[in-house]
């Protein structure tokens, strides 16, 4: 039996297809545009096949955010599949206008409840949300009880993303308040953060190493030693990604999605970020 | 005439949507907010496609039909913010215009309202010195005019009147536009479409003839023009090359008006980009006409008779006043070496004073340096112990608030620069960088300039030197030798990057056998490179 709560996001939130699957959680794919073509993310194009075409593009990708038609039809389908009330959760609006075209579509479909929430981040920090969201709907809760639950992750969720460079940020026009960490000569890695749903800077080391040093210190100073939900993230950097994890594992207690998630970032997020990148969500449990 | 119908509203969306298609390329170029991404023309262009794809297909053309089926069209094909917002325009003159067959003037600006009024609502945070604010305006002014106004060709024409105005204001609403110096490219885009819109119902032809394609800015920036001089007879001494920046540009006039001056001219462009090449003996009075229809950029000119005489002109216009606002902190670091200064400027040293190793910078250089920083909180990073001390006296001497940094090398003011945080109070930096900078090993690799003895060793005149944190450590008669010795005496548990600099005694190539030597030997280690340009040190290297 289908849930009558419904959650739907879009492509960025960097979750694995078993999981999207599963939970029955809808998404609405950005799209990408490489060297003229048209494809929808994550759909048309993977992350492995993105990062394999990446350095042979004759100019860098562009994304652009789902049409107000593209939410409309998934709400539709949704509606027709028996659901009464959909919840969207999303792209933070500082870096698309995914989330204010989904709004626009929910205004437009009758028969169905639809309540769409800004999540101010970006993938696993909103993967995290969807995941919860998803689940709680699957086990009963109200569209009420899921609203809520959502509205309080987003207050409590965080992400930190360590970047090879800033490059792709400033190219694809998303580089924020980041674009003080811009100019450096010297091979320095920037960790960034979202901070009211916009790229931040965090702090800036030299090397890998002492990269993923400082973040765990960072998630240290924000989780004050409770459990923690945590999802990673990487750009066609497995192994960097791989030493975060262990490191997280052994400094923090995390719950069991700590041992699922690392994902690779879809091919819309990968091109405003760029290959190296290595990140992670998560959220305290009290 | 009096009245507006389907038939013509039809026309008017086929071809407002080929205008603005015909110059997605302009509006593109004109993108700088909210997102500098360059899109703005493509997506409104593709929005407007979408709608008049709906449109194309009907036969029977009633007013009412027509206008709601773009509407849904745009609605469906939306692409990007701009996009979405040209959908709720579209989606509230639809509304405004409802079931009727025709419309009057008059309903026509209330149409345009009911679209204002629809695209307001449509946007979160709506902002002003943007498509909205030009529709709104463009709005009111169409109202106004309708009650003395009957005509819809001329209402029209008064709406779009406004429209630009309006336009030309929007770099005063938005400060980014005015730092960039462009309008707003979704207002522009709109312009774009009711200036195809007004052409539909008259037969005029607009702005752009159909065999130049639109050029971007870049790319009439880029345009190269190549001279052919024999300089034997040259009659006019400077090439003068700049472009303008306008409304409306007459390429036409201008030719003519630069023409008499010199020779070899060429003038190229569209209606708000140009550039102009000119052979003249006058540059100057072919800036000054130029000046007068718009604003000059990337002005060169350059004396071709002395072939090494380049003079070249920064922008014309005063940049926006954020370049001249005092900056809460200032930096000010005390390095030797060409490649190390380019370093530390792009760090974000604002004064470098020349000193170092050899000659140590009087009280009076960092007295100077410190007062020309623009900020009142100064950090200053001597680099050197022998300059400490100075530092602390010269912080006496200015009205500014100081901190002296006590960093003993370089390689500490590097790493001491990388912990700062322009974000974070004085106290949290103070700490910050004295952490950064005593965690770093600093190893110095030069000659020794007489004889001595090392612990039980002679010294030679020659001799190649290793100095760790200051200290002699090794001696030996070959540099990459001691470069290797060295580094392996203090290298720390947890050493990952060595950060090379090789001073102006070595070259490039050698210094890159020494990197593999290194890389080799210490394969856990990342090693990177850099020009220093250093006197007497042939190497100066950190371990992190």
């Amino acid at each position: 039996m289908v849930s009558k709560v419904r959650v739907v996001t879009d492509s960025t939130a960097d979750l694995p297809r078993e999981l999207l699957e599963q939970l029955k959680i809808a998404v609405v794919p950005l799209k990408i545009i490489v060297d003229g073509e048209t494809y929808r993310d994550g759909v048309d194009l993977t992350p492995k096949e993105f990062f394999q075409r990446l350095p042979f593009t004759k100019e860098l990708p562009s994304t652009s955010q789902p049409s107000p038609g593209d939410f409309v039809a998934t709400y539709e389908r949704l509606r027709d599949e028996g659901a009464e009330k959909i919840i969207c959760i999303h792209l933070s609006g500082g870096l698309s206008g995914a989330v204010g075209a989904a709004r626009l579509a929910g205004n437009l479909v009758d028969g169905v409840e639809i309540e769409v929430i800004d999540s101010y981040s970006a993938s696993v920090g909103l993967g995290l949300i969807v995941l919860s969201a998803a689940r709680a709907a699957q086990n009963g809760a109200t569209g009420d009880e899921v609203v809520a639950l959502v509205n309080n992750l987003v207050q409590k969720v965080q992400v930190y993303f360590v970047l090879d460079t800033l490059e792709y940020l400033q190219k694809g026009g998303r580089i924020g308040r980041a674009e003080a960490f811009l100019g450096s000569l010297l091979n320095i890695k920037p960790i960034l953060s979202l901070v009211d749903g916009i790229i931040t800077p965090v702090d800036k080391v030299r090397g890998q190493s002492k990269a993923i040093e400082r973040t765990i210190e960072l998630i240290k100073q924000s989780s004050g030693g409770k459990r923690l939900e945590v999802a990673m993230v990487h750009a066609n950097n497995f192994s960097d990604v791989m030493r975060l994890h262990e490191r997280v594992v052994s400094e923090f207690k995390c719950c069991e999605l700590c041992e699922l998630i690392i994902s690779e970032v879809s091919p819309v997020l990968g091109t405003h970020v760029g290959p190296g990148l290595v990140g992670i969500g998560f959220y305290p449990i009290d | 005439m009096e009245i507006l119908n389907g038939a013509q509203l039809k026309e008017m969306i086929l071809v407002a949507s080929r205008n603005l298609t015909a110059q997605k390329d302009l509006v593109d170029s004109l993108n700088v907010f909210p997102v500098p991404d360059g899109d703005t023309g493509t997506n409104m262009a593709l929005t407007l496609q979408a709608a008049a794809r709906e449109v194309q297909k009907l036969d029977l053309v009633l007013l009412g039909e027509v206008v709601h089926k773009a509407a849904t069209g745009a609605l469906m094909g939306a692409r990007g913010n701009s996009g979405v917002i040209l959908s709720q325009l579209l989606r509230g003159f639809a509304k405004g215009i409802g079931n009727k067959d025709t419309i009057n003037a008059k309903e026509m600006a209330q149409s345009f309202q009911a679209a204002v009024d629809m695209a307001y609502k449509g946007v979160m945070k709506p902002v002003e010195g943007t498509i909205l604010t030009v529709a709104r305006e463009a709005a009111r002014a169409a109202q106004e005019n309708c009650r003395r106004v009957t005509s819809v060709e001329e209402l029209l024409r008064l709406t779009i009147k406004q429209a630009k105005v309006t336009l030309d204001q929007t770099p005063d609403m938005l400060p980014v536009l005015k730092q960039v110096g462009v309008v707003d490219a979704g207002g522009k885009g709109l312009v774009v479409i009711l200036e195809g819109a007004l052409s539909a119902l008259t037969g005029e032809e607009i702005g752009l003839e159909p065999e130049i394609t639109p050029l971007t800015i870049e790319a009439i920036q880029s345009i190269e023009i190549v001279d052919e001089i024999d300089l034997a007879d040259i009659e006019f001494h400077y090439c003068t090359e700049f472009i303008i920046k306008g409304q409306t540009l007459p390429i036409e006039d201008i030719k003519r008006a630069v023409e008499p001056l010199g020779d070899s001219m060429m003038v190229v462009g569209t209606d708000d980009v140009a550039k102009v090449h000119i052979h003249s003996n006058h540059p100057g009075r072919v800036l000054e006409i130029c000046m007068e229809y718009g604003t000059l950029h990337a002005i060169k000119i350059s004396n071709m008779v002395e072939q090494h005489q380049e003079l070249q002109v920064a922008q014309v216009q005063p940049k926006a006043s954020a370049d001249l606002a005092a900056k809460p902190y200032g930096l000010v670091a005390v390095a030797v070496g060409e490649g190390l200064c380019r370093i530390f400027k792009s760090l974000g040293v604002d004064q470098i004073v020349e000193g170092g190793q050899t000659a140590n910078p009087s009280i009076e250089d960092l007295v100077n340096a410190i007062n020309a920083v623009n900020s009142d909180q100064v950090f200053v990073l001597p680099n050197n112990k022998n300059i400490i001390l100075a530092a602390e006296q010269a912080k006496g001497l200015v009205d500014k608030s100081v901190i002296v940094v006590p960093t003993r090398s370089v390689t500490q003011g590097i790493a001491a620069l990388v912990a700062f945080d322009a974000q974070s109070d004085v106290q949290t930096n103070q700490e910050r960088m004295l952490q950064a900078a005593s965690k770093v090993v600093t190893g110095e690799v030069t000659y020794a300039v007489r004889d001595s003895k090392f612990e039980d060793q002679d010294v030679r005149e020659g001799d190649i030197l290793g100095l760790g944190d200051g200290k002699l450590k090794v001696v030996g008669k070959e540099i990459s030798e001691v470069v290797g010795d060295l580094v392996t005496m203090i290298m720390p548990e947890h050493g990952e990057i060595i950060t090379v600099f090789y001073g102006q005694d070595v070259s490039e190539e050698e210094a890159r056998v020494v990197v593999d030597m290194l890389e080799a030997a210490f394969p856990d280690c990342e090693v990177e490179l850099h020009q220093g340009g250093q006197p007497l040190y042939y190497y100066i290297f950190s371990i992190e």
